[in-house]
C-alpha cells in the first residue's frame, strides 16, 4: 500500500495544477454524470473468473461517465479523455469496480516519474502560434502546435512535449493524448483500463488480464475542427437512452509470458487472446445526480473475490489516493470486502 | 465555424495552406527530398517484428509485392496463368506444411503479390515450400524482376529466402511511437530515458520512412481470434489436421 | 564414395572419450593463425596437435583435437569476401543476434553471457580437445596454444562425463543419433527410422527435403563436406528439477485421477528397476514425472515402448510415435525428433536431425535430494554441440517452431519445452496423458535450463582446413 503521505502528496500536485480551486469536487475529471445500467455476462465468462458479476445473472450497475480535465469550466467539445467508471453491485452489498478511460497507456511507470512529470507539466500561457512560425514549421515537414480552444489562455501542452521528449516510455500514452479528440456520445468511444489484473478461473489458474469496453455503436468523434461545443454529452445521453439502450462488450485480453505486467506504459499487442466477456447495457440517466453522479466514489482496487489487482505501482497509487481525494471532497465512502483484500 | 478573436485572416491561410495542392507540389518537389537527402533514413526491414512471445508468432502477416518483368497485360496474363495452372500443387503444399491459415496471389498494376497469414518463423515457412512447391515458385519468380538469380530456388535454398524477405512489407507497428522506436533501432538506440527527441518531427520521419519503404502493410493487421495455430483452429472444429 | 577422412572427426561418430575442453581462441596474428592452421593437418606428431579425422584407421588415438571456426574467424583469417558472403545468414549474424529465435531470453538473453561469450566478435576458433586424463588435456592444450602468437586464449570450459552416460538431470544420454547412409558405426543400433542422408550433416551433399540442396560456400574446398555447430553452454538447474519432481509427485497423489496414473503396486517395480530404496508411491511417481517431461525413464526405457514403468529389456533405440504411444506429445525428445509421428509440417519428419555431441560440466549432484541451502550451489549444465549442415533448417527451426512454440502439434502450441524451455511459472503447463486418452495438466514449471554461453562454428573438413591455412 503506497504510503497514505504519498497518497496526498499525489492528490495535492493535481490540485495544484488546476486553473482555479474545485472545492468539493474531483480535482480531475470534475465534470461527469451518473448512470445506471446492467451487466450481462458470456456464457465463457465464468470459465476465466470466478467473481460474481462473471457467473451469468444479471448484474445491476452504476456507472459515471466523465471529461478528463480538472476544473469548474465544462468544454464537452475541446480534446479531452473520458472516463468511464463501473460498478458491478454484488448481491452481498459488496461491488467490483473497474475504472477505464479513452487513453489505453498511461504516460508514466510510477510514482516518481508522476512527480516529475507533474513538476513539468505546469499550466503555462498558451497562444496561437505565429504564422510566420507556422511556415518555417511546414517547410521542416513538421505539424505546428495546435490552435487555442477559444478563450484558452494557458495549458500543459508545452510542459507535457518537453517531458515526452525526454522520456520514451510517455511518448505513447502523450500522443494518444494530443490525438484524442471529442467523442459524439459518452457511448461512442471505447475505455480501457490500463492496468494488468490477474483473474481466477474455477479451476484455480490465474490469468494476467487487462480489461476494454468496446461500444457496440462503435466508436465516434466530432469533427476535430469544432471546438465550440462546451455542454452537448450529458443531454446526447440523455436523449440517447430515451429512445434505445446503449450497449458495451467487455473485451478481456490475456498477457503472455514476456508482457509488461506492471507496466501501464505499454499496451499488449493485438495478437493477444482476446475473450468476449459479456454486455453491459445502459438503461437511464441516473435520477438523483448529486448522489449518483458526483458523490459517488470508486477505486480501481475495489475488486470481487476472483479479480485481484497486478504490481502496477500507479494502480497501487491510485487506491490511497482515490481515498484521499474522496474524503477532501465528501464524496460517499462504499463498502469494502469483509477480508479487506487489496486495501492494504 | 466561428472566427476566434485572435485569428487573423493571414492565419487562417497560413492554417489551410498543407491542404493545398501548391504546397502538395512543393512538398512532393522540393521538400521531401531535400530533407532525404539531409536528414537520410534507412528502410526498414520487411514481415513481423521479431518476439519471442507465442501469440506473437501464430498468425502472423506475409506481405509479398513482386514486381513483374513484363509489365503489360501480357505480362499480367502469364503470371495470372502460372498459378492457375499450379493450383493443385499449390494447395497441395499449403495443405502440408500445415501452418498457413490464409494465403491469396493477387494482380495490382504490375505487382504479383502475395498475402497470406501463417504459424512460427519465416524461414520454416518458407523452406518447407521450397521442399513441397518449388516448382510452383520457379514458374512464378521466373516472371519477376531479379528472379532469374535465385531460381531454382532448390539449389538457391537460402538465396531465395533471402528474396523473398526482401520483397516483404515493412510492417508499419499499430502505434506511431512503436515507429520511431524501429528506426531507433535500426540505428542502434536503445536508450529509453533521459533522452533528447523531438516528437514534432514524427511527421517527417514517417514520410521519409514512407519514401524509403515505398509500399508498407499498416499495422499488424486485425485477427479474429488471435493466439491459435492453423492446426489448432482445425483441431478444435473437429477437422483433422 | 565420400573419403571419410576429410571430414573432421566427432561428427559422423562420436569419441566416447571421457573429457572435454574447449578452447575459445582470438585471431592474433593472422599469418601465424594460418600456419597453425596448415600444420594442424600436415601429419607431424610434434607442435601444433593434429586435427582427428572422422576414419582414423586402425589405432584409435589417445586424445582428439577438432577446431570450429565462427564467422568472424573466417573473416580474421583474411577468406575472401566473395566466399565469406556464400555463409548462411544465421551464421554470419552470430548466436548471439539470433536469441529470440532460440529463446534466449530472459536469464539466458545474450547481454547476461559471461567471458568470453558476451564479445562474440572475438570468438574466432574453438578447439575441442578430448582425451581420458586431466593431464592430457593440460598438454594438449599447451601444444595447441604454443607460443601464443598465434591465438590468445580468451576461455576455456571443460566437462567430464559421468559413468553410464548418466547425464544431469539424472537422464541416460547418448543412446540415439541419425544413423548415416554408408557410415558405418558399430555403436549405433537399429532404431527403425530412415537412414539420414549425408546432407543431413555435410555440406555438398543430398538432404533430407527432396531436391533441395545448402548452399556451399565457395571455393569448393573449402564448403565440401564441412559442416555447422551450435554450441552451446547450457547451465542445468539440477537443484530445481529435483525439487520440481518433488512438487509434482506431491500434486499428483491427492489428484482423483492418481490410481489411473499409477496403478497402486506398481510403484514397487519402478523403484526397483530404477534403484529407488525406500519404495515409494512419492518416489515412483517423481520418476514418472521425469518421464514423461523427457519422453525416457531416467534408465532410457523410451514412454513410447513402455508408459508404465521402465523396462531394462525394451531396445532403447527402435520405436516410433503412433496412436498407440503414450509419450506425450510435449515430451522434451518427441518434440526434438518426432521420428514418423504425425506432426503439423508433415514433410518436415526426419528433416530436422542433428547430431549431438554434449558433454555435462560440474559435479554432479550427490542423492536426488535438494540441497540443503547450506550454500551456493555449484553451477552444472551440459557443453552441447548441435551438428547439422543448415543451422537455420535444422538447429534453428527446431528450436523456435518445435522446442518453443510446440507448433507441430496442436495439442501442445503455446507451450514451451518442459525441460529446455524457457518456461515462466505463472504461465506453463504441460499435459500428462492417461490411459483413457484424458490428461492431467501439469503447472509451474519453471525454467531448468539457461543458455550462458554459445557460438554458431563452421566445421570445416581437412582440406578447407589445408585451404585456410594456404590463403
Amino acid at each position: 500500500m503506497v504510503d497514505e503521505s504519498v497518497a496526498k502528496q499525489l492528490v495535492q500536485v493535481i490540485i495544484d495544477n488546476l486553473p482555479e480551486p474545485v472545492p468539493g469536487r474531483r480535482p480531475v475529471h470534475t465534470i461527469g454524470m451518473g448512470v445506471k445500467g446492467k451487466f450481462v455476462a458470456s456464457d465463457v465468462a465464468r470459465t476465466y473468473c470466478i467473481a460474481e458479476h462473471f457467473n451469468g445473472q444479471p448484474v445491476e450497475v452504476s456507472m459515471r461517465f466523465s471529461n478528463g480535465m480538472g476544473g469548474l469550466k465544462q468544454h464537452d467539445g475541446w480534446s479531452d479523455v473520458r472516463g468511464m467508471a463501473v460498478r458491478f453491485h454484488l448481491s452481498d452489498g459488496t461491488a467490483s469496480d473497474l475504472i477505464a478511460t479513452t487513453l489505453g497507456e498511461f504516460f508514466v511507470r510510477n510514482v516518481e516519474d508522476f512527480f516529475e512529470f507533474s513538476k513539468v507539466a505546469k499550466l503555462q500561457p498558451y497562444q496561437r502560434r505565429h504564422w510566420l512560425l507556422k511556415i518555417l514549421d511546414y517547410l521542416q515537414l513538421k505539424v505546428p502546435p495546435r490552435n487555442p480552444n477559444p478563450n484558452e489562455t494557458e495549458s500543459i501542452d508545452a510542459g507535457v512535449l518537453g517531458y515526452a521528449d525526454r522520456h520514451r516510455f510517455s511518448q505513447l500514452g502523450i500522443f494518444q493524448v494530443g490525438q484524442i479528440g471529442a467523442p459524439e456520445s459518452y457511448a461512442r468511444a471505447s475505455y480501457h483500463a490500463v492496468h494488468t489484473f490477474w483473474v481466477t478461473a474455477p479451476d484455480g489458474v490465474r490469468r494476467p488480464v487487462r480489461f476494454s469496453w468496446q461500444p457496440v455503436a462503435g466508436v465516434r468523434n466530432i469533427d476535430a475542427e469544432d471546438v465550440s461545443r462546451d455542454k452537448y454529452l450529458f443531454n446526447e445521453l440523455e436523449d440517447r437512452l430515451k429512445r434505445w439502450p446503449a450497449r458495451f462488450m467487455l473485451m478481456m485480453t490475456i498477457g503472455e509470458e514476456g508482457d509488461a505486467l506492471d507496466d501501464p506504459t505499454k499496451p499488449w499487442p493485438g495478437t493477444r487472446l482476446r475473450v468476449a466477456m459479456g454486455t453491459l447495457t445502459l438503461i437511464e440517466v441516473a435520477k438523483n445526480q448529486d448522489e449518483d453522479g458526483e458523490r459517488i466514489s470508486f477505486n480501481p482496487n475495489r475488486l470481487a473475490p476472483g479479480i485481484e489487482p497486478s504490481d502496477d505501482p500507479i494502480l497501487k497509487a491510485r487506491l490511497g489516493a482515490y481515498e484521499v481525494s474522496r474524503e477532501m471532497r465528501g464524496g460517499c465512502p462504499f463498502k469494502w470486502r469483509q477480508d479487506n483484500a487489496h486495501t492494504k | 465555424m466561428p472566427i476566434q478573436s485572435d485569428e487573423r485572416p493571414i492565419d487562417r491561410w497560413v492554417d489551410g495552406l498543407p491542404k493545398t495542392s501548391f504546397f502538395e507540389f512543393v512538398a512532393a518537389r522540393i521538400l521531401v527530398p531535400f530533407w532525404a537527402w539531409w536528414t537520410p533514413v534507412k528502410p526498414l526491414p520487411g514481415g513481423p517484428h521479431p518476439s519471442f512471445q507465442r501469440g506473437d508468432n501464430v498468425q502472423c502477416m506475409m506481405n509479398l509485392v513482386m514486381p513483374l518483368k513484363d509489365k503489360s497485360p501480357v505480362g499480367r496474363t502469364l503470371a495470372a496463368l502460372a498459378i492457375a495452372q499450379n493450383k493443385d500443387a499449390i494447395y497441395a503444399g499449403l495443405n502440408n506444411v500445415g501452418t498457413v491459415h490464409f494465403a491469396r496471389f493477387v494482380i495490382v498494376n504490375d505487382n504479383i503479390c502475395m498475402f497470406s497469414v501463417y504459424d512460427g518463423d519465416f524461414t520454416n515457412y518458407i523452406r518447407d515450400f521450397i521442399a513441397t512447391i518449388g516448382s510452383v515458385f520457379n514458374a512464378v519468380v521466373g516472371l519477376v524482376e531479379d528472379g532469374e538469380k535465385v531460381i531454382p530456388c532448390e539449389q538457391n535454398v537460402e538465396a531465395f529466402i533471402q528474396w523473398v524477405h526482401e520483397r516483404d512489407l515493412y510492417q508499419v507497428p499499430d502505434t506511431a511511437t512503436d515507429f520511431l522506436r524501429d528506426q531507433e533501432a535500426l540505428n542502434g538506440d536503445e536508450a529509453v530515458s533521459p533522452v533528447n527527441d523531438d516528437l514534432t518531427l514524427l511527421p517527417r520521419k514517417l514520410i521519409l520512412q514512407l519514401r524509403a519503404n515505398a509500399n508498407v502493410s499498416l499495422g499488424n493487421g486485425y485477427r479474429a481470434y488471435p493466439g491459435f495455430s492453423a492446426a489448432q483452429v482445425r483441431e478444435r472444429l473437429g477437422l483433422g489436421w | 564414395m565420400t573419403d571419410f577422412a576429410d571430414v573432421q572427426g566427432n561428427i559422423l561418430r562420436g569419441y566416447r572419450m571421457p573429457r572435454v575442453r574447449y578452447l575459445i581462441l582470438e585471431v592474433a596474428d593472422r599469418f601465424a593463425a594460418r600456419r597453425w592452421l596448415a600444420a594442424s593437418t600436415n601429419g607431424n606428431g610434434y607442435g601444433v596437435p593434429q586435427i582427428t579425422p572422422g576414419h582414423w584407421g586402425a589405432n584409435k588415438p589417445d586424445t582428439c583435437f577438432n577446431i570450429g571456426l565462427t564467422y568472424e574467424g573466417l573473416r580474421a583469417l583474411g577468406t575472401p569476401d566473395a566466399s565469406l558472403e556464400m555463409f548462411p545468414n544465421e551464421f554470419i549474424e552470430g548466436m548471439n543476434a539470433r536469441a529470440l529465435k532460440l529463446g534466449d531470453v530472459g536469464r539466458s538473453a545474450p547481454e547476461t553471457w559471461p567471458a568470453p561469450f558476451d564479445e562474440p566478435k572475438r570468438i574466432h576458433l574453438i578447439v575441442s580437445i578430448y582425451a581420458t586424463e586431466i593431464s592430457q588435456l593440460d598438454d594438449v592444450q599447451q601444444r595447441a596454444l604454443g607460443d601464443g602468437t598465434a591465438w590468445r586464449l580468451l576461455g576455456t570450459r571443460e566437462g567430464c562425463s559421468f559413468e553410464d552416460d548418466i547425464v544431469h538431470f539424472g537422464y541416460r544420454d547418448n543412446i540415439m543419433q541419425p544413423r548415416f547412409d554408408g557410415v558405418h558405426d558399430p555403436l549405433r543400433h537399429a532404431d527403425g527410422q530412415p537412414m539420414a542422408p549425408l546432407g543431413t550433416v555435410l555440406l555438398g551433399h543430398k538432404t533430407n527435403l527432396e531436391g533441395l540442396m545448402w548452399r556451399v560456400p565457395e571455393p569448393k574446398v573449402l564448403g565440401h563436406n564441412g559442416t555447422f555447430n551450435a554450441f552451446r553452454v547450457l547451465r542445468q538447474d539440477v537443484v530445481g528439477f529435483e525439487k520440481y519432481l518433488d512438487q509434482a509427485a506431491s500434486y499428483l497423489l491427492t489428484h482423483k485421477q492418481v490410481d489411473e496414473v499409477m496403478p497402486p503396486g506398481d510403484e514397487v517395480r519402478i523403484c526397483k528397476v530404477l534403484s529407488i530404496t525406500p519404495a515409494s508411491r512419492h518416489a515412483a511417481l517423481r520418476e514418472l514425472v521425469a518421464a514423461n517431461l523427457c519422453g525416457r525413464w531416467r534408465d532410457g526405457t523410451p514412454l513410447a515402448l513402455s508408459a508404465d514403468m521402465p523396462d531394462p529389456d525394451v531396445d532403447q533405440a527402435k520405436f516410433d510415435y503412433d496412436h498407440n504411444s503414450r509419450c506425450p506429445y510435449g515430451a522434451h525428445i518427441r518434440r526434438c525428433n518426432p521420428r514418423g509421428g504425425q506432426i503439423v509440417q508433415r514433410v518436415a519428419n526426419n528433416s530436422r536431425r542433428l547430431v549431438r555431441r554434449g558433454v555435462p560440466y560440474g559435479p554432479r549432484l550427490s542423492g536426488t535430494q535438494p540441497g540443503d541451502g547450506s550454500g551456493a550451489e555449484p553451477e552444472r549444465g551440459l557443453l552441447g554441440n548441435f551438428i547439422g549442415a543448415s543451422l537455420g533448417a535444422q538447429f534453428e527451426a527446431m528450436s523456435c517452431d518445435w522446442l518453443n512454440l510446440g507448433l507441430q502439434d496442436p495439442r501442445i502450441t503455446g507451450s514451451n519445452d518442459p525441460i529446455t524451455g524457457t518456461n515462466d511459472p505463472d504461465t506453463s503447463w504441460f499435459d500428462l496423458p492417461l490411459k483413457s486418452g484424458d490428461t492431467i495438466r501439469l503447472r509451474s514449471l519453471p525454467e531448468f535450463v539457461s543458455t550462458r554461453g554459445g557460438a554458431y562454428t563452421f566445421l570445416p573438413s581437412l582440406s578447407a582446413i589445408r585451404y585456410l591455412g594456404s590463403l
